[in-house]
This record gives C-alpha cells, structure tokens and sequence, in this order.
C-alpha cells in the first residue's frame, strides 16, 4: 500500500480556499487548461500527514480582479493569451473530499478536517483508486474505470449483497448491461444466489437492446449449471430453440388476498371489493378462488351474498373482475407441480434462478407473479432464518432483481407489498433486492433511503434525481456530477459499498474477452481442449 | 558623448565586494553648465558630423549622461533582488552587463516588483527591459511569458497597465 508522498499524478493546482462541509477550491496551475477538468474525476490533496482523496464536484472561472471582465485582454494574441490564462484568469475547481489516507497510520478515515492552504493537487493514480477501492480479489469485482482514467475500480460485493441496492437510469443508458454486469460477478463469485424477475426476457439466454443488431449472452449461457431458467412462457422459450428448466405454472389456491391487493388498480378493484375478497378468503379457506369462481359460474353469487350478508352487487362485482385472472394462461385450476418449492430448491442449492415472462409481460402478470413467489420464498428464508441457531445455518444471500421496481414500490404500494417489506427489513432475513427502475421518483421515498448503494446513470428528470440523490449526505454537488453524466455507459456508484462516491464508465459488456473472463468457452475453444484432453489421455 | 547605454540595458558597478545592477531608464546629452542651453548650428554644414568638425569645443561643452534604477545587487555569487545597503560611489566604474551577467541576474523575475513600483520606473521602462534581457536568452519566448505571467501577480489590480506591458513585451 502506498506510504511515501511522492506526487505520481499529473499536477493540477493548489488549494486556495474551501471548508468541509461546502468543499476544497483549488486554483488550476497556468499549464492545465480547464477544457480537460470535468465534474466527477478523481483528485488527491497532498496534505502534510494525510492524502485526502476527493471528487470534482464543480469547475468555475475566476479572474484577479472584475476589471479584466469589462477590458478583457487581447486573446486572439496566443503571446497574451498564455501569459493571461492561469494568472490573471484561471480556471477553479471543486473538490468535495471525502476519503483520507493517514500517512502516519497507514489507515483509511473519513474526512474531518481539510487540508492546509496552497497544498498542491494532482490527479489521482491507479495506486490511489487501488488504495481506496481495493483491487480485483475474489469479492470484489471490477465495474469499469473511474472517468477519464485507466484505472480499474471495484465494487465490494460481499457489502452490496449485505443491503438492498438500486440500479436507476433513463432507459437507454445501459442500466440493464451494469445490472448483468453485477449479476455476472454475483454469480462468479458466489457471494449470493440471484432471482431475477425478468419482465423482457434479457437475463436468461441471450438479449438484443433496443435499435442494436448484436445479441448478447445473458446467465444461463455463462453460467450453464449455476442458474436455472424458469419460464412462464414455455412456447416463446421453446420458438427460441430453447428449453427451460422449468415451466412455471400457478394454481388458483397459490393466490392469496394479498396478491390481489396490489393488482387493484389492473383489476380496478376499490375498497370495499378488496375488503370482500379477504372475507371471502376467510370464509371459503385455501381454495376460496377457484370455489367463488366456480360459484360464480354458476350464478350464484346471489345466493353467496344472502348466506354471508355481503352486498350482492359488491360480490357481483368482485366475481367479474376476478374472471380476468382466467385471462393469465399461466394461472392454472391447480398447478400440477409447486413452482415456489421448485424455485426454492434452486435456490438452496446455490443455483440462482431468472423467471422469464416471455409474451406475458404485461403489469398484471408481472406485479401477480413476482409478489407471489417473492412472498413465500421470502416466509421461507423469514422461517430458516429465526431457526438459525448459527451464521452455519442461515441461508445463503438471497438478491431479488426486480425491473420495473415502482410498480411494486409506489408510496401506495410499498406498504403493501412484500417488496416494500424486503427494503425496509433489510438484510435481517437475508433477502434484499436489486432495484432496476428508470423512474425513481416513482419509488416511495421511505425505500430509497433504504437502499445500500445506488448506481445513477443518466436521468433527465429532476424529480428523478433528487430521487435518487435523496438521503445522501452530498446531494448537492452530486446533482451536478449526475446531471453531467453522458447518456450512455457512464454511472455515478455511491452509498454502501464504495467508500466515496464515483463516477465509473462502465466495463464494456459483450466482448469475447468479456466472456471469457466469466468462464464461457465457445463451441471451438471446448472442441480444443476436448482433442487436448483426448490427446494427453492416450 | 553620445553613447549611452540602450533604454532598459543592465548596467552594473562594484561597491567593494558588491557588485551592483542598475536598468538604465533615462539618458540624454546636455550642456555641462545647467542652464545653458545648446544653439542651433550647422545651417551650411551637410552632415551633423561636419558641425562637430568645425566646432571642436562643442565636445567638450556637451555630455551624455544616463540615470539608472537599482534593481539589486550580488555578493558572493549570491543575487539579491533588492537594494544594496550602501549607495555606489561617486568616481565608482559603471559598466554594461556582459551576456553572461544578464542571464545569471534574468535568472529571477524579482527586480520586476522594484521595476513597476518604482517612481523613475515606467511601463515603457519594464517592457524595454525584459526586451533586453530577453534578447541574449536562447528561449526567448518563454523569458518573456515568464516575465508576462510575473506582471500580472504583479499588475493584479491593474489590467490595463499590464495589457500595455504585455502589448509591448509580445515576441
């Protein structure tokens, strides 16, 4: 680890002026043009006994004196120009320091104090980026590089899996590479097993993003015996060529009350109708849908009503519009086999399952299904967990990835549903989610802030980035790395698992080198090693 | 008479064992008596060096003198860019700076603070001075935007000299 105070970063300024809390201003040295600074990048502040190491929050012009703005010097003159810039005008930047090496004590704090004036300012190296973020080991996972720099910058993933986290961005960005980009190193390095909800079927085999030609692998490709596919859709998976490892099928007493909650608005259910539904669940125990509808059918729901004193045109109205689950192909009279308990049994063996959607990918579907089984595996690992008697026992760490996540987490929703309770009981049960959302502001506050790190790529909305900025400690001049961010492959990671915020461009996805460094050999590459094996055997 | 060092040259003198430097900001050629002013002469000669020719005695009537502002002095190999402590005397040798001497005291932009607050000084003066000291360097350009760049910490509250300066200076 780095000790001395050599200076390895290329020269940028010197401290002038700054507080903790509004940040460090640094004077740019007349050789450093301000066209190459940019909002994001990282510096380090050479201090007498500590390295503060900070992130470039904003970049400013500043002239000696206000007279050179009204009779501004000759400019086209390169002679003056070269003279002028750096002394009499000059660029500033920002720096919010965040992170401190204590040179003495070898040790790694939080920033509570600020360097000495005129300190000198340098870029900061792939040492200092080691230094902070630590370097590719067996939990940590490279994300990409800090912006403008070489360096590699890794994210601890044995932290990110302990929280629920969330992955945010306008669509278009590469939200969903970064996510496979997680969920790859998840899996690689089996710090946890994964549940995707897969609403637009791009975790399982392969995916093609939007106006792109290239297909590219997704899990069950890389990781053939280390995740399952189950398909809701058994006829889009199989037109593919494929086959899934499962096909998931629902009975009518799988669904509770609950699930349908949540679906009031799709079913356009009102209160009274969901407060029925849960009478008639009481009443008629665990097969209450497929009887009320069978008595539906058979028109008597009148009769119903007499029996239990409800408002017959109340239950009418439930009948009618539960008739729409009917709709749902997947929801079956009875399910032959239990796709929770299959899921599940995945899931204990270290074998991390992606749900497919395929054709039905519709909301009604979608918030039906994932509340569904997220609801009881999650009362399965609430029950394994409180048998624990040691860490030995509990379950392994399980991560819901969940796209679309403000349908289920809505203010009006997180309440209810078991996604909202997963983010706010955290990491007590041992299941948290993985949020993929492009419209954060959609999501109730109290669940954000709930979040352990958050990936930011480039939202246009303001709503969305106070959103998504809410409850950390720098918001203000994060907003402006965040809204500075290109539109694609660029992404603010702060909160938990990094130690400071950072700009990362992403790890470019889909290379053959890429997938290599998963594990994944083409069909030549295995044809090789097998004529190998075959060869040294005889 | 008539050869007085350039405007802005460096000349030096020696007060024991101080060596002091000196910018020349003024010369001119005057009557040695004050008050006397030269006349008018050499309406039927054809050229100036005629008048002289015919007028032995204006030689000894007329000097040239120059004024120079201290801007430091060296002792011991060691440059001092400020003023020595004792003037230099009267009868002392004055002599103008060789290549060699003007880079050693180019080395720092220092005497440029005597240079532009001095009351003698002038902006005239600081730009022909670092034309000069800039002519025996090798790099000249950079001399002389290392020399721009002092003027404005220099000339911070003052743009407008230091446009005139650096308008001056520009190679």
């Amino acid at each position: 680890m780095t000790q001395g105070y050599s200076q390895e970063g290329k020269r940028l300024g010197i401290v002038v002026a700054g507080s903790l809390s509004q940040g460090i201003e640094i004077k740019l040295d007349s050789q450093v043009s301000i066209e190459d600074m940019a909002v994001g990048r990282y510096v380090s502040i050479e201090g007498k006994k500590k390295r503060f190491y900070g992130l470039i929050t904003d970049v400013r012009l500043g002239a000696i004196d206000p007279r050179f703005s009204i009779n501004p010097p000759d400019m086209s003159d390169p002679f003056i120009a070269e003279v002028v810039i750096g002394t009499s005008a000059f660029g500033t930047i920002k720096v919010l320091p965040r992170i401190i090496w204590d040179i003495t004590s070898s040790a790694m704090q939080r920033t509570k104090t600020v360097p000495q004036p005129f300190q000198i300012v340098s870029e900061a190296t792939q040492r200092d980026i080691d230094l902070i973020f630590g370097s590719e080991d067996e939990k940590r996972l490279v994300i990409g590089n800090p912006l403008d720099m070489e360096a590699k910058l890794c994210l601890d993933l044995e932290l990110f899996a302990t929280l629920s986290n969330g992955v945010f961005g306008k669509s278009g960005t590469g939200k969903t590479f970064f996510t496979h980009h997680l969920l790859n190193g998840l899996i690689q390095k089996s710090k946890a097993v994964s549940l995707v909800f897969d609403m637009h079927s791009e975790y399982g085999w392969s995916w093609r993003p939007q106006g792109s030609h290239q297909e590219f692998k997704a899990l069950k490709q890389l990781f053939p015996s280390k995740v399952a596919v189950f398909a809701l859709d058994e006829e889009n998976y199989r037109r593919r060529g494929l086959s899934p490892d499962f096909i998931v099928r629902i009975g009518y007493d799988q669904i509770e009350p609950a699930d349908l909650e949540i679906l009031r608005e799709t079913l356009n259910l009102n209160d009274l109708q969901v407060d029925a539904i849960y009478r008639i669940r009481q009443r008629l125990d665990k097969k209450w849908l497929k009887e009320f509808l069978s008595q539906g059918d058979q028109g008597s729901i009148g009769t119903l009503a007499g029996q239990w004193r409800e408002n017959e045109s109340n239950l009418e109205a439930v009948y009618r519009r539960l008739t729409k689950l009917r709709n749902l192909p997947f929801v079956v009279q009875e399910a032959t086999e239990d796709s929770v308990a299959q899921i599940l049994h995945k899931l204990e063996a270290g074998i991390s399952v992606v749900l497919e959607f395929g054709r039905y990918r519709d909301f009604t579907s979608y918030i039906l299904v994932a509340n569904l089984l997220t609801r009881r595996i999650y009362d399965k690992y609430r029950e394994t967990t409180e048998g624990a008697k040691g860490d030995s026992e509990r379950p392994r760490p399980l991560i819901i990835t969940l796209e679309e996540a403000h349908k289920f987490l809505s203010p009006e929703l997180a309440r209810q549903t078991i996604f909202g309770t997963i983010a706010r009981e955290m990491r007590k049960y041992n299941v948290t989610l993985l949020v993929v959302d492009q419209r954060p502001s959609g999501i109730d506050p109290e669940v954000l802030s709930q979040l352990g790190t958050r990936v930011a790529f480039r939202l246009d909305d303001v709503a969305d980035i106070d959103a998504v900025l809410s409850g950390s400690e720098d918001k203000s001049e994060l907003k402006t790395v965040l809204s500075r961010l290109e539109t694609r492959q660029q992404t603010l990671v702060f909160g938990h698992s990094v130690p400071m915020a950072v700009v990362v461009e992403v790890e470019p996805y889909g290379s053959p080198d890429y997938y290599r460094k998963f594990g994944f050999r083409d069909a030549t590459e295995i044809g090789k090693q097998v004529t190998k094996d075959i060869e040294e055997l005889f | 008479m008539h050869q007085s060092p350039p405007f802005g040259s460096l000349a030096k003198t020696a007060i024991g064992p101080q060596v002091v430097f000196a910018v020349v900001y003024f010369a001119a050629t005057l009557s040695i008596e004050p008050g006397r002013k030269p006349v008018a002469r050499g309406r039927d000669e054809t050229s100036p060096e005629d008048i002289y020719r015919q007028h032995p005695q204006l030689s000894q009537l007329l000097r040239t003198e120059f004024h120079s502002l201290v801007v430091g002095y060296s002792e011991e190999n060691t440059l001092y860019n400020y003023l020595p402590p004792f003037p230099a005397r009267i009868h002392s040798f004055v002599y103008l700076c060789d290549e060699s001497e003007r880079q050693q005291f180019s080395k720092s932009l220092d005497f440029l603070g005597l240079l532009v607050k001095a009351p003698q000084g002038s902006d005239e003066l600081t730009a022909a001075c670092l034309r000069y000291l800039a002519a025996s360097k090798e790099d000249k350009r950079d001399f002389l935007v290392s020399g721009g760049r002092e003027l404005s910490r220099l000339l911070a509250g003052e743009p407008q000299r230091l446009n005139s300066i650096l308008k001056r200076i520009r190679p």
